[in-house]
């Protein structure tokens, strides 16, 4: 798992990274820099069976202490 | 300049598909037993104002999508600050989306398929298609639009046989107070996401109306909506229609007919990817702009693919499991929901409307 997750990245940085480079796009490039290491940690905890924290858990908790269910 | 265009009818399309996405086969207002027809049309009737609120958005800012109405009226600061609301708002929603499929496809139609599988390739296929743009979601909804309806009907017409009006019977039992909560809930779960249309239909030919296509869009949701969940407690019964997951799947999975025409709940499953494919993408196709606009990029097309994949794995990570989502679908997401769908378009209103009116904005061509 974690050898596919880093050979598809390293596809995906060479398909879709590096043309913004070769193109100068200095902000796209960095935004998508960005995006690209977040969502490659978020994939590598999950090939490597880490429970990753769930966002959605705090929403909830803070709804409910609003409402008081 | 070569902007991307969409016409009325697409945009109608597009319209009725994303609210038919999901949540019709989770099953509309599931708390209201055998009520849930009555709490369709009560959401419907509740969505008619907060339309109109994103109708006139639009209007009054002609061409232009949420983002650029936010940075115009809160101006530069504080319209980022919002724009990150409704960054955070589709990415999520498409989130939840993506995870119905997940889930479908986990506990009904291929329970041994891994659940990312599904998932990763829906994302994938969104991606494709918000890179390709706007025009081709236009173009695909107006493809998809008559094979949803026509499924709809043919399976109607086969489930006439077990039609009982008996299960309508207790007709308003526990009194309002429960179908008026389901109204709720329908009106904030497909109806009022169509806040999102504020970045898409910025794409709309102007010599529409957008007012028209907002209700038309909502119009046929509401008659498609009404009537398949009248079939399914015609069918099932308000009890069980209350507790299954995904009860239309359960509905047509009942049609028998002469040992012959029978497991045809593919069809309903094919409606389920068309009709989700067309919300997930809508969602990451505001995500997408909602970052270009507040980074400052060129064009959104440098992080579809990111983004997309942020949202697969995020629905990944979102719950433990189904009942963790039936929980959050149908409990907590109705108040979530509520700042993003009324309370921050009202106040966008308002403030864009006393703008106009103390002559401070440039609105452009008005109807």
């Amino acid at each position: 798992m974690v050898v596919l997750v880093i050979f598809s990245y390293a596809l995906i940085i060479y398909l879709d990274l590096i043309p913004l480079y070769r193109k100068k796009l200095w902000r796209d490039f960095g935004v998508n820099m960005a995006l690209t290491l977040l969502t490659f940690a978020i994939a590598f905890l999950i090939s490597l069976d880490v429970a990753v924290p769930s966002p959605v858990y705090p929403i909830k908790n803070l709804i409910i202490s609003i409402l008081g269910k | 300049m070569n902007k991307e265009m969409i016409t009325s009818k697409q945009g109608v399309y597009l319209l009725t598909l994303f609210m038919i996405g999901s949540n019709l086969f989770m099953g509309l207002a599931p708390a209201a037993k055998s009520n849930a027809w009555i709490a369709a049309l009560i959401g419907t009737l509740m969505a008619l104002p907060i339309i109109f609120i994103y109708a006139r958005l639009l209007s009054l800012f002609k061409g232009r999508d949420i983002f650029d109405i936010l940075n115009l009226v809160f101006g530069n600061v504080l319209g980022k600050i919002v724009a990150l609301a409704y960054i955070w708002y589709p990415l999520h929603l498409g989130a939840m989306v993506i995870r119905d499929l997940g889930e479908f496809f986990n506990t009904v139609a291929m329970p041994e398929t891994p659940m990312l599988l599904p998932m990763l390739f829906m994302g994938f296929i969104s991606i494709w298609a918000v890179m390709a743009g706007v025009e081709l979601l236009g173009r695909c909804s107006k493809i998809f639009f008559p094979i949803v309806v026509i499924i709809m009907f043919i399976t109607t017409l086969l489930v006439i046989p077990y039609l009982n009006f008996a299960h309508l019977k207790p007709v308003m039992y526990d009194g309002i107070g429960p179908i008026l909560n389901s109204g709720f809930d329908i009106f904030s779960f497909p109806l009022a996401e169509t806040v999102l249309f504020l970045g898409v239909f910025s794409a709309l030919k102007t010599e529409t109306s957008i007012y028209r296509v907002y209700y038309s869009g909502l119009f046929i949701f509401a008659a498609i909506g009404v009537l398949l969940t009248l079939r399914n407690i015609l069918v099932l019964g308000g009890d069980i229609v209350s507790v299954v997951n995904f009860p239309l799947y359960v509905e047509v999975s009942r049609i028998n007919i002469g040992e012959f025409i029978q497991r045809i709940e593919v069809s309903v499953a094919t409606t389920f990817v068309i009709t989700d494919f067309i919300k997930v993408s809508v969602c990451l196709y505001v995500t997408c702009l909602g970052i270009s606009k507040l980074f400052g990029l060129k064009n959104y097309r440098s992080i579809v693919v990111q983004t997309g994949l942020l949202m697969v794995l995020l629905a990944y990570i979102m719950y433990e499991n189904i009942m963790d989502m039936i929980y959050f679908a149908f409990e907590i997401y109705a108040y979530y929901a509520l700042p993003f769908q009324v309370i921050l378009p009202v106040i966008i209103l308002v403030i864009a409307e006393i703008r106009i009116r103390a002559g401070q904005l440039q609105t452009g061509k008005r109807y």
